[in-house]
C-alpha cells in the first residue's frame, strides 16, 4: 500500500504550553478535496501550518506520502492567510506568483525561461494576466486572493493546503476559485482548505473535516455534514447552529 | 576664501591638483561608499520595519568603541571596529532578550536597550578623558564617534568601507531572491524550505557590520539616517523592489557627495578641522526625501494634487456635456447651445455658466463662442456616451439596488463620469438594452459596430 498523501498522527500543538490542539489523527485519501471547518479559535491555521512545519508539535508527527515533511517540502504548496503580508511591498503581481517557483529553485539560482512560462500560465488560469506587470498594492481582496493561488499553481505540487482562501472575496473570485479547487481535484491534487462559510461547505468539499481543539470528525461530507457532529463542532455558537441547521436542510433539498 | 573659490579648490583636490588633495579624496569616498552601502542594504531595513532597530545598533556601538580604544591602547581602527560589532550584537541580543522573556513591547525594548548602550558609551569616554595620562591624551578625536568626521577618514578606513560595500552587495546580488522573499512572505518562505531564520540574522549581521564602518564619517546619532532616508525616498519613487535598491544606494551615495562638498566649502577652517560629520549629508538626503514626497510621480502630494485638480475640470466640464445634450434632446441646436438656455436648465446665473464655458477651452469638446457653448463632433459624441452611461446606471440602480426613480439621479450624475467602455457593455448586458431611463427619458443609442 502506498504512503497516503497526509498521515497525522496523535498531534498536540501548544502555545505557550496551552495546547491548541489536541490528539489529532487523521489520514487523508489521495485526491481527496477537504474543507476544514470550526468555530475560531478552534486550531483550524494552526493543524495547517503543523503539517507545513511551520510549528513544532508537543507531540505527535506528520508525514507526508510517508516521510516528514522536510524531505516533501516541494510536494506541498501552502497558501497563507492574505493578511500575512504587507500589501505595499514593491514587487509586481509576476514577481508574487514567481516566488511559487523558489522552492524548485533552491538557493542561488534564477528562474529560467521555463519559469516564467509556468507563471504565466498560472497567471492565467486565474484570470490575472493583465495585472501582470502591476504593483500588488491597489488589487482588490479577491485579486489578491487570485494571485496566491496562482502562486501555489506554480509550486505544481501534488498537495496544497489553504488558509482561508473564501475570505473577503467577491462572488467571481469565489467562483474562479470553486472552479480551480474541483480542476485540481480532477488532476488527483489533495487538497486541504480551511473554511468559514457553512452554508457552501457542504456544495464545495467532498470531504469535511470537523476541527474544535479535537477532531470531532473526518469523512465524506454526506457522512459528516449532520446536525449532530456540527453541534458537536460548535457547542453552544446558536447562531452559528441555527446557520448550520438551515445549511444542513438546503443540502438535503438539493440532493433531493 | 570665497565660496566660488572654496568650491574651485574642492574639485582641484578631486582630481589631485588642489592644496589637500589626500584628505579631501578620502573624504568623499568614504562618503559616497558609506551612502551607497547604507542605501542598498536600507532598503530591506525599511521593508522588514527594523528602522528603529537600526538607531538602536548605531547608538549601541558606541560602548564598543570606548572599550576597544581601552583594551587596544590606541585609535587602532580594527580595535574600534571589532569592539563595537561586539556591542551591537549584544545590544541586539539584550533587546530581543527583554521582548522574550517578558511582557515588554519592541519599541520599549529597543528604547531601554538604545539608551542604556548609549549612556554607558558616553560614561566610559568620559572616564577615559577625565583619567588623563598616556590613554587619555591618545583619546583626543575619539567623541568624533559621536557625530562623525568625514575629513579624518584614513586609508584604512577606506578599506573597510570597502570591503563592507562588497560583502554587503555580494550578498544582495546572490541572494535577493531569498531574502525580499523572507520579509515580504515569511510563512510561505518557510513552507517551500528556504532558510529564513539564516537570511534575516544574515541581515542582522550586515546591517552591524555596515553600521560599524559608517560610524567615522557619520557618527552613532546620525548613522541610522542614511539607513532610512534614502530608502525612504526611493520606496516613494518606484513600486519595484531591484530598482528600489539601486535607487536608494544611488541617493545614498549622491547625499554622501554632496555632504562633504557642503562641509569643505562652508565649514571647513585652515587646519582642516570643525568639518560637521554626518549632518549635511543626512540634511541633503531629506531633501532628496522631501523632493520625493511632493513631485513623486505616482506616490508624490503634488501629482496626487494634481490629479485630483484635472478630475475636478474633467467632471466640471463633463457636467456641461450633459446640460447640453438635455437641451439638445428637447429640439435645442446641439452644436451651439445658447448660454442663456444653459443657464436656466442648470439652474445658475448665465454669468456663472459663461464663467464655466470658458473652461471648456482646451478640452477639445467645445468652446465658447458668441455667447453660446460650441460643441465639437468628439464633445457632442462624449455627451452622448456620458447620457447613456448615466440612464444606463440609473436603470441598474433601480432594477438591482431597487431604489425609487426619484432616488437614482444622485448616484448616477457621480457614476457617469467614471464608467468605461467595459462596465457599460456589461450594463447593456445585464440590463438587455433598455431604450428609456426610469424617467421615461430615451437612452441614447450605443456606438453603431
Amino acid at each position: 500500500m502506498t504512503a497516503a498523501p497526509i498521515e497525522i498522527h496523535d498531534l498536540t500543538v501548544s502555545y505557550d504550553q496551552k495546547p491548541v490542539l489536541w490528539n489529532i489523527d487523521i489520514e487523508i485519501p489521495e485526491g481527496a478535496l477537504v474543507g476544514i471547518i470550526g468555530p475560531n479559535g478552534a486550531g483550524k491555521s494552526t493543524l495547517l501550518k503543523s503539517v507545513m512545519g511551520l510549528l513544532d508539535p508537543s507531540s505527535g508527527w506528520v508525514k507526508i506520502y510517508g516521510d516528514p515533511i522536510e524531505r516533501q517540502r516541494a510536494t506541498v504548496g501552502y497558501i497563507p492567510q492574505r493578511e500575512e503580508v504587507d500589501w505595499d511591498f514593491p514587487i509586481t503581481v509576476r514577481d508574487l506568483v514567481l516566488m511559487g517557483r523558489y522552492g524548485h529553485l533552491g538557493l542561488l539560482r534564477r528562474p529560467a525561461a521555463a519559469d516564467r512560462e509556468i507563471v504565466n500560465n498560472a497567471l492565467e488560469e486565474v484570470g490575472m494576466t493583465s495585472f501582470a506587470d502591476r504593483q500588488i498594492a491597489n488589487l482588490s481582496g479577491g485579486q489578491q486572493q487570485r494571485i496566491f493561488l496562482a502562486r501555489a499553481l506554480a509550486q505544481e505540487s501534488r498537495v496544497y493546503l489553504m488558509d482561508e482562501p473564501f475570505a473577503g472575496v467577491d462572488a467571481t473570485t469565489e467562483k474562479a476559485i470553486v472552479r480551480l479547487l474541483k480542476q485540481m481535484r480532477a488532476e488527483k491534487r489533495t487538497l486541504l482548505v480551511v473554511h468559514h462559510d457553512l452554508q457552501t461547505a457542504s456544495e464545495y468539499f467532498d470531504h469535511l473535516l470537523l476541527l474544535n481543539r479535537r477532531l470531532v470528525a473526518f469523512g465524506p461530507t454526506e457522512e459528516v455534514f449532520t446536525e449532530e457532529l456540527l453541534r458537536k463542532t460548535y457547542g453552544g455558537h446558536l447562531t452559528v447552529l441555527s446557520q448550520a441547521g438551515e445549511a444542513i436542510r438546503q443540502s438535503r433539498d438539493g440532493k433531493k | 576664501m570665497s565660496f566660488v573659490d572654496q568650491t574651485a579648490e574642492f574639485f582641484a583636490n578631486l582630481v589631485g591638483y588642489g592644496s589637500s588633495p589626500g584628505s579631501t579624496i578620502s573624504a568623499v569616498l568614504g562618503a559616497c561608499l558609506s551612502g551607497l552601502t547604507c542605501g542598498a542594504l536600507g532598503s530591506f531595513i525599511i521593508l522588514r520595519r527594523m528602522s528603529l532597530f537600526a538607531d538602536m545598533l548605531a547608538h549601541a556601538a558606541l560602548p564598543g568603541v570606548a572599550i576597544g580604544f581601552i583594551l587596544a591602547g590606541s585609535k587602532s581602527t580594527p580595535a574600534l571596529l571589532l569592539g563595537s560589532l561586539v556591542a551591537g550584537l549584544l545590544a541586539a541580543a539584550l533587546t530581543r532578550t527583554i521582548t522574550s522573556y517578558s511582557r515588554i513591547k519592541d519599541d520599549a525594548s529597543l528604547g531601554i536597550t538604545l539608551s542604556l548602550f548609549y549612556a554607558i558609551g558616553i560614561w566610559l569616554l568620559s572616564w577615559i578623558t577625565r583619567r588623563g595620562g598616556d590613554l587619555g591624551a591618545k583619546a583626543s578625536g575619539l567623541n568624533q564617534y559621536l557625530f562623525g568626521n568625514s575629513a579624518i577618514i584614513t586609508t584604512v578606513d577606506l578599506l573597510f568601507l570597502a570591503s563592507a560595500a562588497l560583502v554587503v552587495l555580494a550578498v544582495i546580488g546572490l541572494f535577493f531572491k531569498e531574502i525580499s522573499s523572507s520579509i515580504f512572505d515569511p510563512s510561505f518562505t518557510d513552507s517551500i524550505g528556504l532558510p529564513r531564520k539564516f537570511f534575516e540574522n544574515l541581515l542582522l549581521v550586515l546591517l552591524t557590520l555596515v553600521i560599524v564602518v559608517s560610524l567615522k564619517i557619520l557618527g552613532v546619532i546620525l548613522v541610522a539616517a542614511l539607513l532610512v532616508i534614502p530608502p525612504a525616498t526611493a520606496y516613494l519613487l518606484t513600486d519595484k523592489l531591484p530598482r528600489m535598491v539601486l535607487l536608494s544606494a544611488v541617493l545614498g551615495g549622491l547625499a554622501g557627495f554632496g555632504g562633504v562638498y557642503l562641509d569643505f566649502v562652508l565649514l571647513l577652517d585652515e587646519e582642516g578641522n570643525g568639518v560637521g560629520g554626518g549632518a549635511a549629508i543626512v540634511c541633503l538626503a531629506f531633501l532628496g526625501l522631501m523632493a520625493a514626497f511632493l513631485a513623486s510621480p505616482r506616490h508624490g502630494v503634488l501629482g496626487r494634487y494634481l490629479r485630483h485638480k484635472r478630475l475636478g475640470l474633467k467632471t466640471l466640464r463633463e457636467n456641461l456635456l450633459t446640460s447640453a445634450w438635455r437641451i439638445g434632446e428637447r429640439g435645442g441646436e446641439l452644436a451651439a447651445i445658447p448660454i442663456a438656455d444653459l443657464a436656466s436648465e442648470r439652474g445658475e446665473e448665465p454669468s456663472a455658466t459663461r464663467l464655466l464655458a470658458r473652461r471648456m477651452n482646451g478640452s477639445g469638446w467645445g468652446h465658447l463662442q458668441s455667447d453660446r457653448l460650441v460643441l465639437t463632433p468628439s464633445g457632442q459624441e462624449r455627451a452622448r456616451t456620458l447620457m447613456r452611461g448615466h440612464r444606463l446606471w440609473e436603470i441598474f440602480l433601480q432594477r438591482e439596488a431597487s431604489l425609487a426613480p426619484d432616488h437614482v439621479h444622485a448616484g448616477a450624475e457621480e457614476i457617469e463620469h467614471f464608467l468605461d467602455a467595459e462596465t457599460v457593455r456589461e450594463l447593456e448586458e445585464l440590463l438587455d438594452n433598455p431604450e428609456t431611463d426610469p424617467h421615461g427619458k430615451t437612452i441614447p443609442p450605443g456606438e453603431k459596430s
